[in-house]
């Protein structure tokens, strides 16, 4: 027997007594780690599986990314919808849907349509199916209907609307120069340029005394002086009806309104001859 | 590989968590989670370092998981991983002198070395109680004062040696040491507690062993 092998396997055989010794009175002792501990590393364990799939079975192609178009930007585009959809519900909750000319346009036009004939005191009843047929004095009835809202006990008759070939011009230059604020109110573009052309083409017509306004051609409101009477006279009026009308003025002692009438005339009709009797009480002719 | 099936290698275990099978790596951790904590216990560490170092050991491991080879036995790779945060620890608190590695690496100074204070203790334990159900745990605890009291180097290779189940050559190679002076280590160590222990050892290692299955046998 060798004596070496004999003192290795006594080292061992020692070795081995010792170690199990110290593994008996070590679970004697009974230490164990914090469980803290071992819920912290085995919660990392499962969160670094989850980040670095290289499971097979759960690995993403390569090329999963780049194949769905949306998936870089889903979170930008959600951004940008919800901001689009944040805004429209502002303009909307802002704004009402009666305030929109693209809706009220529409609903006017219907509305007003029927009534142009009993508002004008023109004896055209076909007037207002041509002006709702033609279509581009819709913002100017619109503009109209709403001074008719803001101001309905003031409003004259027929003022509106023209009949064409109506005995009487629609306005004078000083009326036009009274346009209220909101009937310059800011309208779409394409309205507006109409109807400044529509104007500019009747300018000379009116100034003759002799040509009435297109037919079906709503003209913008007409501001009425703060000391005119609402039925003192009527745009529609013939020369003849005016004249009658401030005759009578006169014989009513109210000289005041026959002057103003008869200068409203001359500037309408500067052709016309007015007669004496309408003149009477102030000496002009 | 099936990480469930019971008599898994440690290595098989670890690569099949570098697979992605996360259940491979809780039974790896619990198989070798308390030996671990004893083994920084040991090194006169109070129980939250122990944990601590714990805990981020085996946190390098979950991070070094995509690294890891089989070209060494798990243990070997746990247990370097383990002294690295271990002389880590040291170094940042200043606490226990890295220095007494390389000091103790002497054996020679086993045989003039005096008997520790615990030693009177256990003594005096074993004198005033001689009942077994008594003194199993003072014996418990005496021993593990042994081991603890053993120099640094000696003890690191004890606690390698019975912990880690780390061979020789495995140790040489976490220490950073020749296989001879990590043979010497060990075998140093052994005779320091042999001596240390020397007419309790046996006959209490095996009544403690005898009362430890009386005692878990009364329990169930």
């Amino acid at each position: 027997m060798n004596p070496e092998s004999d003192e290795a396997r006594d080292e061992h055989g020692e070795r081995d007594a010792i170690a199990r010794a110290y593994r008996e009175a070590s679970h004697a002792i009974d230490e164990r780690p914090d469980p803290r501990v071992r819920a912290a590393v085995l919660a990392a364990a499962a969160r670094a599986v989850d980040a670095k799939p290289t499971d097979a079975a759960h690995r993403r192609p390569a090329n999963a990314r780049a194949s769905h178009p949306f998936s870089a930007r889903r979170w930008p585009l959600s951004a940008a919808a919800l901001l689009v959809v944040s805004i429209m519900a502002g303009l909307v909750a802002t704004r009402g849907w009666w305030e929109r000319p693209d809706l009220v346009d529409a609903n006017q036009q219907q509305r007003a349509t029927p009534e142009a004939p009993a508002q004008s005191g023109a004896p055209t009843p076909s007037v207002t199916t041509t002006a709702g047929m033609l279509g581009p004095p819709a913002a100017t009835d619109t503009t109209q209907d709403r001074n008719a809202r803001q101001e309905p006990e003031t409003k004259a008759p027929g003022r509106t609307r023209r009949a064409p070939g109506a005995a009487s011009p629609k306005r004078d230059d000083a009326n036009q120069a009274r346009v209220t604020p909101e009937a310059t109110a800011p309208l779409p573009a394409g309205q507006i340029s109409s109807d400044t052309t529509r104007r500019k083409s009747e300018a000379p017509a009116k100034n003759a005394g002799a040509a009435p306004a297109a037919p079906g051609v709503a003209q913008p409101a007409v501001a009425r002086p703060a000391d005119a009477r609402p039925d003192s006279r009527d745009e529609a009026d013939t020369p003849d009806v005016w004249v009658a009308r401030i005759v009578k003025l006169r014989e009513a002692g109210k000289h005041d309104d026959a002057d103003r009438e008869v200068t409203l005339l001359k500037q309408r009709y500067p052709a016309f001859a007015i007669p004496r009797q309408a003149l009477r009480a102030t000496g002009t002719r | 590989m099936n990480a469930d099936e019971p008599d898994d290698s440690d290595e098989d275990l670890m690569l099949a968590y570098a697979a992605g099978t996360a259940s491979a790596f809780t039974r790896l951790y619990d198989r070798h989670e308390r030996a671990l904590h004893r083994f920084f216990l040991r090194q006169s560490l109070a129980l939250e370092e122990a944990d601590d170092l714990l805990q981020n050991t085996w946190m390098a491991v979950v991070r070094s998981a995509c690294n890891y080879a089989p070209d060494a036995k798990f243990t070997t790779w746990l247990y370097t991983i383990a002294r690295s945060k271990l002389v880590d620890h040291w170094r940042a608190t200043q606490k226990h002198m890295t220095l007494d590695l390389d000091a103790a690496n002497d054996p020679d100074d086993v045989e003039g070395h005096h008997e520790p204070a615990w030693l009177d203790r256990v003594a005096a334990d074993e004198s005033a109680q001689p009942e077994v159900q008594a003194m199993s745990r003072e014996y418990a605890k005496a021993f593990i004062a042994a081991v603890e009291a053993l120099p640094a180097a000696q003890r690191e290779a004890f606690l390698l040696h019975v912990e880690g189940d780390v061979s020789i050559e495995a140790m040489a190679a976490i220490t950073s040491v020749g296989i001879e002076t990590a043979k010497s280590r060990l075998r140093y160590a052994m005779k320091r507690l042999r001596i240390a222990c020397a007419g309790w050892l046996q006959p209490h290692a095996s009544r403690v062993s005898s009362h430890l299955i009386e005692a878990s046998s009364d329990e169930s």
